[in-house]
């Protein structure tokens, strides 16, 4: 390993004047080297230097370049380090203009340290950090500093994330050490049972149960990657202090909605690989004959249609990736295109039982049926989304009237002409049967005498049965890359850990408390259903404002031990708590970037394609707008129907 | 026809002399990026001081090949410019649509961590044509 300490010196550090052109550049430097003697020929290095940019310019990317001659105008490795200060065009790789040159120059016997200097210089200068700190030097000879020896960061600000979250879990802590015991359940009728809540040993289970599942939400923000073994080694603390036993938490995973997710995962997956989703949106695109609203229009219905009835991240795969070959064959601007469809996919997924993991999650630990959702979720769903096409449209007027795109659908047709006919007729009938399965299981249930939610697993395992006999070979392969294993046994963990809240009477205390609060901000007349209307609407905008910042499943999961305990100590209507927990869940996820599955496989696969990236801030303006405003609607539509609710 | 080549090196010989020749014969630009494995991804996040170490001399030996490449290419008259990014699978399509490429190279021997495997969304939106090269 080579030390570039030994190539770069401050005193080769130059502030070039402004200068317009590559010649007059590498004249100034060859000047400026030839005054310290290390040259022994101008001309043939600025002539050397020129021949090296016609062969192929050294602009490397990031306003960097990195000019390099081996020439017989120098006896040794020379480093020099040029700060332009007005950045130059340099026909660089990326099209960007070049604010920093590192000119290596070596005599032509020296070809193999010259190749091991320009590696290491360019190894430096790759790193993102290190470039940022050279392009941001205050002057050059700070630049050659960095570029020699890049600042190492130490132990601590390397792991000050890790610092931040463990400070943090043990102010929780200490937090719920000093606050949990003061929250006394009364020996009333309602809570006669809970009491025990009040006393050790369950006072310390419920500080460690709220401190590791806080430290899980603040793990996933903080270290998404590492996301399942922070919930393993919560749930495995949970063990370890004896909180609870295998049996319980094994009961807690909720494996039936675990297996559901599953089933659904390889349906869909399947279904898309088929192209039966990519056909259907072409199909309706071809109606609109290029009118760019229109096109619009049908690409967001398209996402709230496969949003409620596939999932949220394959409608936006399908949504988008036309998005971008429409946006790539017409030269149109592709932002309002992401934020539009995000918008629509994640109002949709609140459209069925199906669509999002947290309405899955809901279905099951309430018991709800997929009537129950077409009843509840479906129309503020429908009717949220129809508000927020007309508002996007509103937002991005300018780029969606006055004009018509040249747009040739034969060629987007054309792409689906290579589907198997068969296979496709097969995955239509297929899809369109499952949906009237799972629409029925409730009615199968009764008719076939069956358990809550049995007929919903049936059919998704029965479905994943026939596609993977049905695909033989593939099957397998199918079975192995079309379930997101990760997030599936993140989930199983995040649900045991959710559920030990409502085990270690978390959740009452929390749900005690909520009933307190929303009495007080209740009008007397407006009596007990006052109560729960209040309620709905702080749940529904806790949700919606939180799952903004943080994944919404686990604030769901923790919301809804809350809600069976408003249910179970007799909160009047007490069921429309579900459905502001839903559209809380789903709606809310349009605020941030971060604020849903969707939003970052359409945000990766923006910045795949245009290697640009979309600000938190460009994001949020219009997220923002979007979630007030279907939040609002879902809002109206709650407190209207909350007497209807069982 | 291909005006320019985006080329992720490996350390293949064969694919190297591919590239050259399928530049020479269509007089095209060959950029040259690096391609950062899984591994080397992983290892890049963690802070363990040996994988560091051993990540950053891969990344030297990478680097040295490229410029050696370069070299080569420049010998043999082909126009060539090296990106300071080093591509990985995940990130072709982004390097493709900023270096405004015709043709991309890639060999199998990169995609060995991976299974094999392109990302499902990746051909479809793909600025070019994409070669993935299987040398011995």
């Amino acid at each position: 390993m080579i030390k570039l300490t030994k190539f770069l010196h401050p005193e080769l550090a130059f502030d070039c004047p402004v200068i317009t052109n590559q010649k007059a550049v590498f004249q100034f430097v060859a000047r400026r080297l030839a005054e310290q003697r290390l040259i022994n020929n101008q001309e043939v290095l600025v002539e050397e230097f020129m021949k090296r940019e016609q062969q192929g310019s050294t602009g490397v990317g990031h306003g960097i370049a990195l000019p390099h001659v081996a020439t017989e105008a120098v006896n040794q490795i020379v480093v020099a380090v040029v700060r332009l200060n007005q950045p130059m065009e340099w026909d660089a790789v990326d099209g960007k203009p070049v604010h920093l040159l590192v000119m290596i120059i070596a005599p032509p016997d020296q070809r193999k340290l010259y190749l091991q200097v320009l590696a290491e210089v360019a190894r430096s200068l790759n790193q993102p950090t290190i470039r940022d700190k050279v392009l941001k030097a205050r002057h050059p000879a700070q630049a050659v500093r960095i570029i020699a020896r890049p600042p190492h960061e130490g132990f601590i600000k390397r792991n000050r994330r890790l610092f931040i979250f463990l400070l943090v879990v043990a102010v929780i802590f200490v937090l719920a050490r000093i606050v949990l015991p003061t929250i006394q359940l009364p020996a009333s009728d309602i809570y006669k049972d809970y009491t025990k809540f009040n006393f050790a040993p369950w006072l310390f289970r419920q500080e460690l149960t709220i401190t590791l599942f806080l430290a899980m939400i603040l793990g996933t923000l903080l270290f998404w990657r590492f996301r399942v073994a922070i919930a393993g080694a919560g749930l495995g603390i949970l063990l370890a202090a004896g909180v609870m036993d295998l049996e319980t938490t094994v009961r807690f995973m909720s494996i039936p909605t675990i297996l559901f997710i599953m089933s659904m995962m390889i349906i869909v997956r399947w279904l898309q690989n088929i192209g039966v989703f990519r056909f259907i949106v072409i199909k309706a695109m071809e109606k609109v004959h290029g009118v760019p609203w229109q096109l619009l229009l049908i690409l967001m219905g398209s996402s709230v249609i496969l949003g409620g009835f596939a999932d949220e991240v394959s409608a936006i795969l399908v949504t988008f990736g036309l998005a971008l070959e429409v946006t790539r064959r017409t030269k149109a601007p592709l932002v309002p295109y992401l934020l539009c469809l995000v918008f629509a996919t994640n109002v949709g997924s609140a459209l069925t039982l199906i669509g999002n993991p947290v309405g899955i999650y809901i279905a099951f630990a309430g018991k709800l049926s997929f009537e129950h959702f077409l009843r509840w979720a479906t129309p503020v769903s429908a009717i949220a989304a129809l508000i927020i096409m007309g508002l996007c449209l509103l937002i991005y007027r300018r780029h969606f009237f006055g004009f018509r795109y040249k747009l040739d659908f034969a060629e987007l047709r054309k792409t689906t002409e290579t589907v198997d006919p068969t296979r496709l007729r097969t995955g239509i009938i297929t899809f369109v049967t499952v949906i009237c399965l799972i629409a029925l299981h409730r009615r199968i249930e009764v008719w076939l005498n069956l358990g809550e939610s049995t007929a919903l697993v049936a059919v998704a395992l029965l479905t994943l049965g026939f596609i993977v006999f049905h695909e033989q070979e593939r099957g397998r392969l199918l079975v192995a890359r079309g379930v997101d294993w990760w997030t599936l046994l993140f989930f199983m963990f995040l649900f045991a850990n959710a559920a030990c809240l409502e085990y270690t009477g978390v959740t009452t205390k929390l749900g005690y408390i909520i009933h307190h609060v929303a009495n007080a901000f209740t009008h007397a007349r407006a009596g007990a259903v006052g109560v729960t209307s209040t309620t709905a609407v702080l749940v529904l905008w806790f949700t919606g404002i939180t799952s903004g910042f943080v994944d919404n499943l686990p604030i769901v999961a923790a919301t809804v031990p809350i809600v069976k305990d408003l249910i179970r100590i007799g909160l009047p209507h007490a069921s429309i708590l579900w459905w502001a927990l839903l559209f809380g869940g789903c709606f809310g996820g349009n605020m941030t970037v971060i604020g849903s599955t969707a939003n970052l496989v359409a945000v990766g696969a923006f910045e795949r394609a245009t290697g640009q990236s979309i600000r938190f801030t460009e994001w949020i303006k219009v997220g923002i707008i979007i979630t007030v405003v279907s939040l609002s609607i879902a809002t109206v539509a709650l407190l209207l129907q909350v007497r209807m609710a069982p | 026809m291909f005006e320019k080549i985006l080329y992720l090196v490996s350390e293949k010989q064969e694919d190297k002399e591919f590239v050259m020749k399928l530049a020479r014969q269509h007089n095209s630009t060959v950029l040259l990026s690096g391609i950062l494995h899984p591994e080397h991804r992983q290892v890049k996040t963690r802070s363990s001081t040996r994988d560091k170490m051993l990540h950053e001399d891969q990344e030297r030996k990478e680097w040295h090949d490229i410029y050696r490449l370069e070299e080569k290419l420049k010998s043999a008259g082909v126009r060539s410019s090296v990106i300071a990014q080093e591509g990985s699978i995940d990130n072709i399509q982004m390097l493709a649509t900023t270096t405004q490429c015709d043709l991309i190279i890639l060999a199998a021997s990169n995609l060995e961590d991976d299974d094999y495997k392109l990302p499902e969304d990746l051909l479809p939106n793909l600025p070019c044509p994409l070669i993935i090269t299987n040398s011995p």
